[in-house]
């Protein structure tokens, strides 16, 4: 590797001769798009959640369709919100823990652009003709496609960053960022052949389709939010993470158990007893990563008095994260799946997971390394913890009455007694509640698309 | 030094772990289930699907239909859908032989379809919920033509329509092709037999 | 209180931490940690095994056997009782009907029969005879008499079914008395080498009396072998 290789360790701060750093840039570039997508994402998934309450909302329209624009919505969370934010802070990251950086963001800033359009036309074409009915498979194949070969060739500069480190430590974040780069590819390459381009027999499909399903967030967004915290934590506070020295340990059983995860949504479904019991015993089993990681993040964030916004991200992040998996662990016990799998549980354990640990997680790097670009006013300060706190109102508001909705819908599903229409009206309030909570947390997507485009409009007018 | 390799061997080790035991194991195994010899009927099980309704399981997966509706009965011993009457046995895998893709389905915002071919009255029912629903589905008008009557009704147009729905004076609300194949789809949903890996149960 | 607005553009910063956390990673791990962990996964470990169904692709419930699983996997050992019965209703079933109680005037019953039962003048070694050479009428079974021919079994049963149905029949319909042994169907087959005619009541009251050793305590393997006479080739 050429990167930066010239150079001596006494120089290990600053870059080569004549380069300037792409990378913050390239950041707010991405986080631009990928808050845009965060507000359409949401906004889609509202329209489909009026529905629900109300299913004469938009009725009869076929491109909004509750069929259609909750997998137009999921799609644009995770391939656009999610995914292009990991994918600007495996490069950050990377870059900033082995001290190189890239010569030119060029490639980087075509691949978004591919990115952005292919996702863009997918939407449109899932809205307009309807998606394939698989999870996060819906965008046409030329839509993934594209995605695929935008992330190869950004992939490319991170894997070059990780060899080209000059410092002989590795630090936590690395591992988990060189795992979800290396998963990603993988298991969209997989989902897409063995399910949408050659698929497998009916049979074969459902463990693959939950498999991928989880795996998109227990196997890319997940370790790369991870990354973000360990990373934000320490930078923030100047001290080191408590119980670091188990944070190999806590990586390691992260990644075994995360790569089984995904089969806990099929205990008591389709597929044979031993992979649904291994979904329950590595959703099980998630516990020790989790523990791991809370001790690590709140064992140094005790009694600490400097609670900047990106810190509060984190520590609103890791508590998600736990919150996450813990009710996962949960809902894969086979007596409670027996009765909650398909409740509204199900989706506030989604949400958890993308709108509140995800979000909270990538929206703290990139407030992180925001503020070099604005205007230090009080306007940025105030979108931001907006963000964060309408954020964690919204999605813990909407989690909470959406478990407890779904308690309450378990329940009437399982008795014999009540038939199923009633057990829907029984739901509804909740519902209702959660889309309100779903609501707030639009408005925090929006402070975040704010802050993020008021940022790009200055830095664009007033060049450097 | 250079700690690249460990790293990237070991997640890729881990992810390979998962990947063959879900992915490669489900294609090799599940993926070769074959129907199997049924005397009573002097046919196979699960019964192959027509070629309407063949055509209308991808009108069911472009719609969404599995956002909101399962297609998995769950065993008696952790679940109670079998003394709902949601079905005589647990799905399994050979259930989804013939569906192409696998509608399974992770939520029950509405009911389990997994056996609504037993349920169902008739096609002019399926209809009728499809178009008016009647219930918290949204309207799936656009599947249907509001034409006006040249001559004599149309034997397939929707009776017994409510409200709104119910089309103008002198006009006929027929179904399109699309929803023609999903209705068929839909009555085709039956998970009535016994299968080696799941005999029928009895409900308690 | 540090500036609100602190970012990460240094690189250093970024630096030094991964060279702060390379010595914290090399502290001792605390064992009652470990333990714990262990214990967890200990837990899940026998968790699986115990719910995987063998890790079968058929199998979906592991409570219940492997259902569907019958080509290759070995099947539950045969009860040997089974296949004794199978032996006599091929074989007897026809003549002394599958209820044992034969057709009067024609069949002698086997039911409370002394010749079965072994009672009066009748040995186990008469028993064995009748079966291996035939009987030739007339005879006198619970004092009613019938005359009628009983076919040669000899040459078309091996010494293990023929015990194995003498056992049988001693045993069932209400009929208790103790089982013949193959090794005494052999010592007799043995004795009566030369024999070739049926025997005959009169004939078989001059011989003395024999009782069945009772069988060996191995478990007595059952008659695995083709059960249809058309298949069991006669001693060379």
């Amino acid at each position: 590797m050429s990167l930066g290789s010239s150079d001596t360790v006494e120089n290990s701060g600053r870059w080569p001769e004549g380069w300037t750093d792409p990378l913050p840039r390239l950041l707010l570039w991405f986080s631009a798009s990928a808050a845009t997508w965060l507000v359409v994402g949401l906004a889609l998934l509202i329209v489909a959640g009026v529905q629900v309450v109300n299913p004469a909302f938009l009725g009869g329209i076929s491109f909004l369709t509750y069929g259609r624009l909750v997998p137009a919505g999921i799609n644009a969370l995770v391939y656009g919100w999610g995914s292009l934010a990991a994918v600007a802070t495996i490069l950050y990251l990377l870059s900033r823990l082995g001290g190189v950086t890239m010569p030119s963001g060029r490639l980087a800033y075509c691949a978004l652009g591919a990115w952005n359009l292919a996702l863009l036309l997918g939407l449109c074409a899932i809205l307009a003709i309807g998606g394939n009915g698989l999870l996060l498979l819906e965008l046409p194949p030329f839509a993934n496609v594209t995605i695929l070969l935008a992330y190869v060739a950004m992939a490319i500069w991170g894997y070059a960053l990780f060899r080209g480190r000059r410092i002989p430590g590795v630090f936590a974040s690395s591992w988990y960022l060189v795992a979800a780069l290396l998963c990603f590819p993988w298991l969209v390459v997989t989902g897409n052949v063995l399910l949408v381009w050659l698929p497998i027999p009916g049979p074969a499909q459902a463990p693959v389709a939950a498999w991928f399903a989880g795996g998109m967030l227990n196997l890319w967004l997940a370790p790369v939010s991870l990354a973000a915290i360990f990373y934000i934590v320490p930078q923030v506070l100047g001290r080191r993470l408590a119980a670091y020295n188990l944070s190999q340990l806590g990586f390691w059983s992260f990644m075994l158990f995360a790569a089984w995860c995904g089969m806990g949504r099929m205990v008591g479904g389709p597929v044979p007893a031993w992979m649904a019991s291994m979904g329950f015993v590595t959703s099980f089993l998630m516990m020790i990563p989790v523990l791991i990681a809370g001790v690590n993040v709140f064992g140094v964030l005790k009694g600490t008095s400097e609670w900047t916004l990106p810190l509060r991200h984190a520590a609103a992040g890791i508590g998600a994260f736990a919150g996450t998996y813990l009710l996962a662990a949960i809902l894969a016990f086979p007596p409670v799946a027996g009765i909650f799998n398909f409740t509204d549980i199900a989706v506030a354990v989604g949400l958890l997971g993308l709108g509140g640990f995800v979000t909270l997680s990538l929206g703290g790097l990139i407030q992180f390394v925001l503020p070099q670009f604005e205007r230090r006013d009080s306007l940025a300060e105030k979108l931001g913890s907006w963000h964060l706190w309408l954020t964690i109102i919204g999605v813990g508001g909407a989690v909470v009455c959406l478990v407890l909705g779904g308690i309450l819908q378990g329940f009437a599903q399982s008795d014999p007694g009540i038939v199923f229409s009633h057990s829907v009206d029984y739901v509804m309030p909740f519902r209702f509640l959660a889309l309100l909570g779903l609501l707030i947390f639009l408005a925090g997507a929006i402070c975040l698309f704010l802050r993020v485009h008021r940022a790009l409009v200055r830095h664009l007018i007033t060049p450097p | 030094m250079n700690r690249t390799p460990p790293v990237i061997v070991g997640v890729v080790l881990v992810f390979a772990s998962a990947w063959l035991g879900v992915a490669m194991y489900s294609y090799m195994t599940l993926g070769y289930l074959t129907s199997v010899p049924d005397k009573a009927s002097d046919s196979t099980l699960p019964p192959a699907l027509s070629g309407l309704a063949d055509a209308g399981q991808r009108v069911f997966a472009a719609e969404g239909c599995a956002y909101c509706h399962t297609q998995q009965v769950r065993p008696a011993s952790i679940s109670g859908d079998i003394e709902k009457k949601l079905g005589s046995r647990r799905t399994v895998a050979r259930d989804f032989l013939y569906q192409q893709p696998a509608a399974f389905g992770y939520l029950r915002i509405g009911p389990d379809l997994a056996n609504y071919g037993l349920r169902a009255k008739d096609e002019a029912e399926v209809h009728r919920l499809l178009y008016q629903t009647g219930s918290a589905m949204p309207s799936y008008r656009y599947l249907y033509i509001v034409r006006p009557i040249s001559g004599q009704q149309s034997a397939e147009a929707l009776v017994g329509l409510r409200g709104s729905y119910s089309p103008p004076e002198g006009y006929e609300v027929v179904p399109t092709p699309e929803a023609r194949a999903l209705a068929a789809y839909l009555l085709s949903l039956k998970q009535d037999y016994s299968l080696p890996e799941a005999p029928l149960e009895k409900a308690k | 209180m540090s500036d609100p607005q602190r970012d990460s553009t240094s690189p250093q910063e970024a630096l030094d931490l991964v060279e702060l956390h390379a010595t914290a990673a090399r502290e001792p791990v605390k064992l009652w940690l470990l333990g714990v962990i262990m214990a967890v996964m200990f837990v899940g470990g026998m968790f699986l095994w115990a719910n995987s169904g063998g890790f079968s692709s058929s199998v979906y419930d592991p409570a219940r056997l492997a259902a569907g699983k019958d080509n290759g996997a070995p099947k539950p050992a045969p009860d040997p009782r089974m296949l004794s019965r199978r032996l006599y209703m091929q074989n007897c079933g026809a003549c002394h009907q599958p209820n044992g109680m034969g057709i009067p005037g024609t069949y002698p019953p086997l039911v409370g029969s002394e010749w079965v039962l072994g009672q009066e003048w009748h040995g186990d070694n008469h028993l064995v005879r009748v079966v291996l050479h035939g009987l030739q009428g007339p005879i006198t079974v619970e004092g009613r008499s019938f005359n009628n021919v009983m076919t040669p079994w000899g040459g078309v049963l091996k010494d293990d079914q023929i015990a194995a149905i003498l056992t049988y029949v001693r045993s069932e319909w209400g009929n208790s008395a103790p089982p013949i042994s193959k090794e005494f169907v052999a010592q007799v087959r043995e004795e009566t080498r030369e024999r070739r005619a049926a025997w005959t009541q009169k004939e078989l009251q001059e011989i003395p009396r024999q009782v069945s050793p009772p069988p060996l305590p191995e478990p007595t393997p059952p008659p695995t072998s083709s059960p249809s006479p058309v298949q069991s080739p006669p001693a060379a």
